[in-house]
């Protein structure tokens, strides 16, 4: 493959990873802004506050996990991908090699 | 340099998050190309800079291989064409710098002594030009032709909708317009200045060089220029900036993308660069 079109790849893998991980906290932060709506109302409930907020906290650090875990595959797979086109990258060019046989 | 299907969406891209990929040193952020024809130098050279998300082949006319405004000032007027490949996501004003240093060291490298320059900028890269003439270079002096074809200098009405879209997006107290507004704003810094036209950071009327005629191009949708449709929205992007003169041509019916290769444009910039 030409050095050229290595490139172009990896240039279109990492806009890919910035793209998810970008997409990824605005999902986040959206999510976050709309489920503290209704624990909002249930804090101003004294008999049920405290639950509701213990709840909260359980809810918000396992929504966390989830986004976080999405963040770390993209970047395990950007990773990987970059690193197998690095290579392809450093392979000297086998001259005829994309040569159909005849 | 020609390009290629990819080119051309590496061009796209470049215009809608060009400023990210070049902050992020990733490889598809265009790196400023120029390239000269490949014809015998000449002592003139027309540089012809593309527009917001195109590449150089804007210039050609449709379906005529090698037929573009570059070729034809070549043959008629004897110009050494040089096309321009940028990220059109980028400030316009730092464009503005890459061009003036690239025409430096292209001036630099002509086998001959350039005796004239004549910049022609399509759209954006008409504000990119007038840009580049800001900058006390060595070849500005030798400027004496620059031509903006269906340029926004009075800032592109679509991203002035845009803009307004996302702030009112961003002050309504949902998290979805919130994150619709910030969608939006996403867009790249030379979509943003755009917007702004002449006033972009950077910009200023110094870029009349008193070396050069300034001239000016415009179309419209309809045949009629006085139609109401030709009036709100002009070529499509760019409204007609006043009444026409010697150096402000309107050409109607001639859309947007079409000034940079419509027939009746190229008899006139051949009229302008000859001296008729």
């Amino acid at each position: 493959m030409e050095k050229r079109t290595i490139r172009k790849l990896r240039g279109a893998a990492e806009l890919v990873t910035d793209a998810v991980d970008a997409a990824t906290t605005e999902a986040q932060r959206a999510h976050e802004e709309l489920a503290r709506r209704p624990y909002a109302v249930l804090a101003r409930i004294e008999p049920i506050a405290g639950p509701a907020k213990a709840i909260e906290s359980l809810q918000f650090a396992i929504t966390r996990i989830a986004y976080e875990t999405v963040r770390a595959g993209n970047a395990i797979v950007g990773a990987v991908v970059t690193t197998a086109l690095d290579r392809l990258e450093r392979e000297p060019a086998r001259p005829g090699a994309a040569r159909p046989r005849v | 340099m020609g390009a290629t299907r990819v080119d051309k969406g590496i061009g796209v891209l470049n215009a809608i998050v060009g400023d990210h990929l070049d902050r992020r040193r990733n490889d598809l952020a265009i790196d400023m190309e120029l390239s000269r024809g490949a014809g015998t130098p000449k002592p003139k050279l027309c540089v012809l800079v593309h527009g917001l998300g195109c590449t150089e082949d804007v210039f050609e006319f449709p379906g005529q291989k090698g037929v573009s405004y570059g070729a034809l000032l070549e043959r008629d007027l004897g110009y050494t064409p040089v096309a321009v490949r940028y990220n059109t996501g980028l400030a316009i004003a730092r464009n503005g710098r890459l061009l003036a240093t690239r025409l430096d060291d292209l001036v630099a490298a002509h086998p001959i002594a350039v005796e004239e320059i004549a910049l022609i900028g399509h759209s954006m890269g008409g504000l990119v030009v007038e840009s580049a003439c800001l900058l006390e270079s060595r070849w500005a002096a030798l400027v004496r032709h620059v031509v903006c074809l269906g340029t926004p200098h009075d800032g592109a009405d679509l991203e002035k909708l845009t803009r307004t879209a996302a702030d009112v997006l961003g002050a309504v107290r949902s998290p979805i317009a919130r994150l619709l507004g910030n969608v939006l704003n996403l867009r790249s810094r030379g979509v943003k200045d755009l917007g702004l036209g002449a006033a972009h950071e950077g910009a200023g009327r110094a870029a009349w060089r008193a070396t050069a005629r300034h001239y000016v191009v415009a179309g419209t949708l309809t045949g009629d220029p006085g139609h109401p449709v030709s009036r709100a929205l002009g070529d499509s992007l760019v409204r007609v900036p006043g009444p026409e003169t010697p150096d402000l041509r309107v050409f109607p019916g001639v859309h947007h993308v079409a000034l940079a290769h419509d027939d009746r444009v190229y008899e006139q910039l051949r009229a302008w660069l000859g001296g008729a």
